[in-house]
């Protein structure tokens, strides 16, 4: 029997012909979701998977042994010897200089084992070394230096730790390879040079003399079949690490045991250097002190000397002086004498003519006298004559009266007395009479005379008589005044010329005196003249003499005194050599005793490949990716799932009629089904499988390309991830297939009558916006209908806002993302860290160390401060987690605040150090899940209890930031300082020397500056940029499909109405704006739902994608939005240019048909 | 010179290799005021006729003038002005806008237009005063096309053209909307153009082309045309 042909097959691939713009959009979108669910996913293990192939070609070391003792031959062969180990290498790891041209670069040297079997250099060019003085280098080292294969380096491996580990100074390149242990660009630091290491290259291990092997590396057991970022790879690792621990021990203590015997010897060495030193320094001292005293001998003498000169030639100068002074004296003196002589003689002849004068007037003046005293004498003569006869005759009148008072008188009383007497004896009266009278008598007459002359004389003399006489005698005694008058003048006269006379004789006589005196000192004077002249000349020759002696023993002195400043320089180079090695002594003492310490505490660290810088970035990096991918597909993959759904509906609609018709004729549910079911079933299918197999290659290519950038990795190895890929390809091709079931199942079951019956358009509502009746009239009637059309189709509304709300999510998210990522390096290093640098002290640093370092950053003008702290590694644990993180100490917040800012995230507000708490950082305190007030447990050296003050924020790395009393509080003792934060201006040449000089300090390990670590983050997260680029451009990609498939489908939906406006006379611009105006509300709905879905998912991708290390900023930027609507709006303008092609060749003739 | 005048109008499709002449040489006149009924079985290009006409389409050669213009001459745009100002056009199927009420409806049209007759004014004319803000879900066949013809007659236009206006109604129903064309038409003078293929209509036309495989078959002029109420079919 002929086998029918299937009319409904037919159909089918007449309808897919007919509607392959619908079928290549379904197509598309299911491409487009598995391609980047499956390949995103992809990109995490292929990382990986990549790493894990070229680590196993490489035979990359399970675990690493570092020893702070070194390894000897004897602890690689007892490695070797453990059960679980396939293979040991002792291995040299040391630091060098590379000295070029234009400046010098810090290398890493390690051992090459020819046919080692652990951590084989993957050869790139050239060939592997023969000989010790042949290397091989790392690609980088040429980029960096320019040299190349053939040339010869020069290593210079420092004073330091590794002063002779080398035999060879001079090697040549002969080949480039690229070493398992570095992938990551990150090459670690130094104690050369600057501190950081550019580049490593290899050398045989017969170029080293070193006694020890720095390193071990080990091969595990069965770990290679393990893949390397796997659990049971860590597990296995794990274990045998924990095997590894009593050989540790034991090898240890061996170890001790040897070295303790050398330090002891080594300390006495010290002591007797010291001893040395100390003793010939005492013997320079004494030389110096005899030399000296010699000198001060001498130098006692010619002050002595210098002394009597100086005395000697001051006493002769001086008598010479006085000598002259004297002269000087007597020349005065007889010039004095001189001048007074000539004025003496002056007034000599000057007074002779006065002196004769004098004696012509004393001359005329006697004569003058003489008369007038002649006169006078002869009134004198008659004025006396005058006077007797006044005498003579008041004498007589006073006689004559005196004896007649008299008489009467002497008669009253001798009769009286005599009759007295006769009364008494009678007869006696005559007798007494006579008697008394007589008596009485002369007694009265003499009483009687004087006073009767004496009144005669004056009544005479008043008489006129006598007047003139009066007059005369008065006249008489003038005369004889002026006359004693003149006399006395003119012996007064005649005395004083006398004396003039006498006194000018003597002047005379003087004057004579004097000019002999004179003219004999003129003569002495001459002659004590040329005495002086004589003296001082011979003064002078005498103290000339003398100086030249003097000068001469000053010459020998001085002479002495050089030698002795000689012996002084040399004695003091000699002290400070003697200083400086009694320092470097004293040092390696120091040293020497904190060697001992470490020796005791000494041990092995067993590390595994996590503890590879380039290892754990990677798969930090890979894990990044990962948590990446878990999300941004899943949001992508519904959008197009939800568009895919909506095509599908739509179709089923369109095809009612002819569902309806298939009915009709019989045919079965099934059977109908199978056309729509079948048409989304082979559209997402060849989608899956296109999507999975660019998603597969492409995606992870470009991922993995980026990071090779960063990585070296050898091949990209691509996987089938089988369950990831299913898994797409069922989610894609189960919702695009269930989504036409659906929409079949609800239309199937109607009857056919009805199917065939036009589908009555869904009825014309009004719109709540109406109801506002004033704003309502205000809208234009285009803008009335757009508002009605948009609220009517209630689904279409939802799909396209939707839609375009995921895509404009998913951009917003990207481009949030990507600030959110990049932005860490800005808030991190610049707004939180504001130091410049690192400088790692040796463990137990002493004083001495420390105070060189100090006295370096002091020193220099580019260090604007520094800040001395304690920093350690901890495991902070809480009941809920544990991470890894730093502790960092610090004097006060004060002293904390210039290097590392504590604050709020949310508000800014700055976070205090307490004294009775620690303050963590923020994503610390989210993954130990604790706020203040909680404790934690941190896990290292020693186990304490901390209580959490407060949290701060923070984006790189964990850190607990203790103030130095809680900190001794807590742990019992008080910090020990071994890091020093430096703020200091670093990109100039003298940074890097200064740079240098710290390295090279003994107390310093490591030196680092902080924008290689910010370079190192930012290339890594950079990384990541192109991850989240690739987004981007698929959101974009996945934006244009959902909105030229929405528009396309709302297009065809109203051909009818369209049609119909045409008729009416729509010009095609009106027409299409009557279409975009609805598009362009939906874009604008679409992207304001997109901000909204945006933040959200950033909130939560951020959250997700964070890997534990570190904080991504939490802010969402304006740009972010801004982006995401510009792009969203963009697509939608070209979706509407195309839409408007499709609107100008709308056949008009469709109006006119029925509804279908 | 007549109103409208079409002169040896053809119009030729082409599917692929197959060249099909929906219209071959068709020529005609009508006069203003004229009531013209185009009559003709399924397929015979009456459609086609009417679309030229419309300005809905351009055909292959020919001539045909309106109103003393060269529309067969027109650009696009110019024909999408003609169908603007000058047409106004009743669907079989009505074809309103199912989300405007009766009267935004007819306001669609009455926007673009440059003297447009007031849309209420026109709906009250058509006898649809109660329903102007009824949608056209909430409206009958009948109503809608009642609505239709409003929105047509309120452009103002020079020409009426109806695709069997009363293809999707029921007999009475139908009968009303012939009315109210004729009404207009024998009322305002409006010139009214009517493709049916019910034959039974054309005794209520001025003149009746008959149109068979694209070609003009007879143009009958009628000089007393029977009133709708007497028609029946």
């Amino acid at each position: 029997m002929k086998r029918k042909p299937n009319r409904l097959l037919t159909d089918t691939v007449r309808e897919i012909r007919h509607t392959f713009t619908r079928f290549l959009s379904l197509l598309i979108l299911s491409a487009l979701a598995v391609c980047f669910l499956a390949g995103l996913r992809a990109a995490a293990p292929d990382m990986k998977l990549s790493a894990d192939q070229y680590f196993d070609q490489q035979k990359l070391m399970d675990l690493h042994i570092l020893s702070s003792l070194g390894l000897t031959e004897g602890d690689i062969k007892a490695l070797a010897a453990q059960p679980d180990i396939l293979a040991a290498q002792g291995s040299y790891s040391i630091d060098a200089i590379l000295t070029l041209d234009a400046r010098d670069l810090v290398v890493k040297v390690i051992s090459y084992e020819e046919g080692s079997e652990i951590n084989v250099p993957a050869l790139q060019e050239g060939r592997l070394p023969q000989a010790a003085d042949e290397c091989l280098v790392e690609p980088l080292l040429l980029e960096e230096t320019g040299l190349s294969i053939g040339d010869t380096i020069t290593l210079d491996t420092g004073d330091g730790t590794y002063q002779d580990a080398l035999s060879v100074d001079e090697v040549t390149i002969v080949g480039v390879a690229t070493s398992p242990l570095y992938i990551s660009i990150d090459r670690g630091t130094s104690s050369l040079g600057t501190g950081k290491v550019s580049a490593y290259l290899m050398l045989p291990s017969s170029a080293f003399t070193m006694d020890y092997y720095t390193d071990a590396y080990l091969l595990v057991d069965g770990a290679e079949e393990l893949e390397t970022y796997s659990e049971e790879y860590s597990q296995l690792i794990d274990d045998c690490a924990k095997e590894l621990k009593p050989l540790a021990l034991e090898r240890c203590q061996l170890r001790l045991e040897d070295a303790n015997d050398q330090i002891t010897q080594a300390e006495q060495a010290l002591a007797e250097g010291e001893k040395e030193t100390e003793a010939s320094l005492q013997e320079g001292q004494e030389e110096l002190d005899a030399a000296r005293k010699e000198l001060d001998d001498g130098w006692a003498d010619y002050q002595e000397g210098l002394t009597t000169f100086q005395e000697e030639s001051a006493a002769g100068q001086k008598q010479l002086d006085a000598a002259k002074a004297q002269l000087d004296d007597a020349k005065a003196q007889l010039d004095t004498g001189e001048k007074a002589y000539q004025e003496g003689m002056a007034s000599l002849e000057a007074a002779k003519p006065a002196l004769e004068e004098a004696r012509n007037e004393l001359d005329a003046g006697w004569v003058e006298y003489n008369s007038g005293k002649a006169q006078y004498q002869l009134g004198l003569a008659l004025y006396q004559a005058s006077t007797v006869a006044l005498e003579t005759e008041a004498a007589s009148q006073a006689a004559i009266q005196a004896a007649a008072q008299a008489a009467s008188q002497a008669d009253a009383q001798a009769k009286e007395e005599a009759a007295a007497a006769e009364a008494t004896q009678p007869g006696s009266y005559q007798l007494v009479y006579s008697k008394v009278y007589a008596q009485c008598y002369s007694k009265y007459y003499a009483a009687a005379y004087d006073t009767l002359y004496d009144q005669a004389y004056n009544d005479l003399l008043s008489s006129s008589r006598y007047q003139d006489l009066k007059e005369q005698k008065a006249e008489l005694d003038q005369a004889k005044k002026q006359l004693d008058a003149a006399k006395a003048q003119l012996d007064a006269g005649e005395a004083e010329y006398e004396d003039g006379l006498k006194e000018w004789e003597n002047s005379s006589q003087t004057l004579a005196a004097t000019r002999k005196s004179l003219d004999e000192g003129w003569e002495d004077y001459n002659s004590g003249l040329e005495e002086l002249t004589a003296g001082q000349k011979t003064l002078a020759e005498e103290l000339k003499q003398g100086q030249e002696q003097l000068d001469q023993a000053k010459e020998q002195l001085e002479e002495g005194e050089e030698e002795y400043a000689q012996g002084v320089q040399a004695y003091q180079e000699g002290e400070e050599e003697a200083e400086d090695q009694l320092n470097q002594a004293r040092k390696e003492v120091e040293q020497a005793k904190r060697d001992v310490e470490l020796l005791e505490e000494g041990q092995w660290y067993i590390l595994d490949r996590d503890t590879n810088v380039g290892y754990a970035s990677y798969s930090m990096d890979a894990d990044r990716m990962s948590s990446l991918s878990t999300v941004f597909p899943l949001i992508f993959f519904l959008v197009a799932a939800l568009v895919c759904l909506t095509t599908m509906t739509r179709m089923v609609e369109e095809q009612r009629t002819t569902i309806g018709g298939l009915k009709a004729l019989g045919f079965s549910k099934r059977s109908i089904a199978v056309k729509y079911v079948g048409y989304g079933f082979l559209a997402s299918a060849i989608g899956a499988v296109i999507g999975l197999a660019i998603g597969l290659t492409l995606l992870p290519w470009i991922i993995c390309t980026a990071w090779l950038i960063l990585y070296s990795i050898g091949d990209i190895l691509y996987s089938f991830e089988p369950m990831t890929s299913l898994l797409a390809c069922v989610a894609s091709i189960g919702t695009v297939t269930l989504a036409a079931l659906a929409a079949c199942i609800s239309t199937l079951s109607a009857s056919p009558a009805e199917l065939m019956r036009p589908k009555a358009p869904p009825m014309g509502k009004r719109i709540l916006l109406e109801r506002i009746t004033p704003l309502w009239q205000k809208l234009s009637f285009h803008y009335k209908i757009t508002l009605r059309n948009l609220f009517r189709y209630k689904k279409r509304f939802w799909m396209t806002v939707i839609g375009i709300g995921g895509c404009a999510a998913l951009i917003v998210t990207a481009f949030g993302l990507r600030g959110s990522i990049l932005g860490v390096m800005d808030m991190q290093y610049d707004e939180i860290y504001h130091y410049s640098a690192q400088v790692g002290l040796v463990d137990k640093v002493t004083p001495l160390e420390q105070q060189e370092v100090e006295d370096a950053l002091d020193e220099s003008n580019l260090v604007s401060g520094y800040l001395t702290c304690h920093t350690a590694s901890y495991t902070a644990q809480s009941e809920t987690y544990s991470v890894d993180c730093y502790l960092q100490t610090a004097e006060s917040q004060e002293a904390l605040a210039p290097f590392v800012s504590l604050r709020h995230r949310t508000n800014d507000d700055p976070v205090t150090l307490p004294d009775d708490g620690a303050v963590i950082t923020e994503k610390m305190a989210i993954l130990l899940d604790v706020e203040p007030g909680d404790t934690i447990t941190l896990e290292g050296d020693s186990r304490v209890t901390i209580r959490v003050a407060d949290v701060t924020e923070h984006y790189i790395q964990h850190y607990i930031y203790l103030s130095d009393t809680y900190y001794e509080k807590v742990f019992g003792s008080p910090p020990e300082d071994n890091t020093i934060l430096v703020d200091l201006s670093t990109d100039t040449d003298q940074a890097e020397e200064l740079e240098s000089q710290l390295v090279a300090l003994d107390g310093v390990t490591s030196l680092t500056l902080i924008t290689d670590t910010r370079d190192t983050f930012t290339s890594s997260l950079e990384s990541i940029d192109y991850a989240v680029i690739l987004i981007i451009v698929c959101a974009a990609a996945l934006a244009f499909v959902v909105l030229l498939n929405l528009t396309s489908i709302n297009i065809t939906e109203r051909m009818r109405e369209l049609a119909t406006l045409k008729v009416l006379g729509f010009y095609d611009r009106e027409l299409s704006s009557y279409v975009y105006r609805e598009n362009v509300f939906l874009t604008i709905f679409g992207v304001a739902l997109g901000m909204v879905l945006g933040k959200l998912l950033h909130q939560w991708l951020v959250l997700t994608v964070e890997i534990d290390m570190l904080m991504f900023g939490r802010s969402l930027s304006l740009s972010s939005y801004l982006w995401a609507a510009l792009l969203t709006a963009a697509f939608s303008l070209l979706v509407n240019l195309a839409a408007h092609r499709k609107l100008k060749d709308l056949d008009m003739v469709e109006s006119l048909k029925s509804v279908e | 010179m007549s109103y409208i005048s079409m002169d040896h109008v053809v119009k030729r499709y082409h599917m692929g290799e197959v060249t099909i002449t929906a219209v071959n040489n068709i020529t005609f006149d009508i006069e203003r005021g004229e009531f013209v009924v185009i009559v003709g079985p399924s397929g015979a290009g009456k459609t086609t006729v009417l679309n030229i006409l419309g300005g809905m389409d351009s055909c292959t050669s020919g001539s045909i003038l309106v109103d003393g213009q060269q529309i067969s001459a027109y650009t696009p745009k110019q024909l999408t002005a003609y169908r603007r100002y000058d047409i106004g056009f009743v669907f079989q199927f009505y074809n309103l806008v199912q989300n405007l009420t009766a009267l935004e409806n007819v306001e669609l049209a009455t926007q673009i237009c440059k003297s447009p007759l007031p849309a209420a004014d026109v709906l009250a004319h058509v006898g649809l005063q109660d329903r102007l803000g009824n949608f056209p879900a909430q409206l009958s066949g009948g109503e809608q096309q009642r609505v239709a013809i409003a929105r047509a007659l309120a452009k103002n236009p020079k020409l009426l053209l109806c695709d069997e206006p009363t293809g999707a109604l029921d007999y009475v129903t139908g009968k009303s909307i012939l009315k109210l064309l004729q009404d207009t038409c024998r009322q305002q003078g409006m010139t009214v153009v009517v493709i049916t293929h019910n034959t039974a209509i054309a005794p209520m036309a001025d003149k009746v082309i008959h149109v068979k495989n694209g070609q003009v078959e007879a143009i009958e002029h009628n000089e007393t045309p029977t009133p709708v109420e007497q028609i029946e079919w």
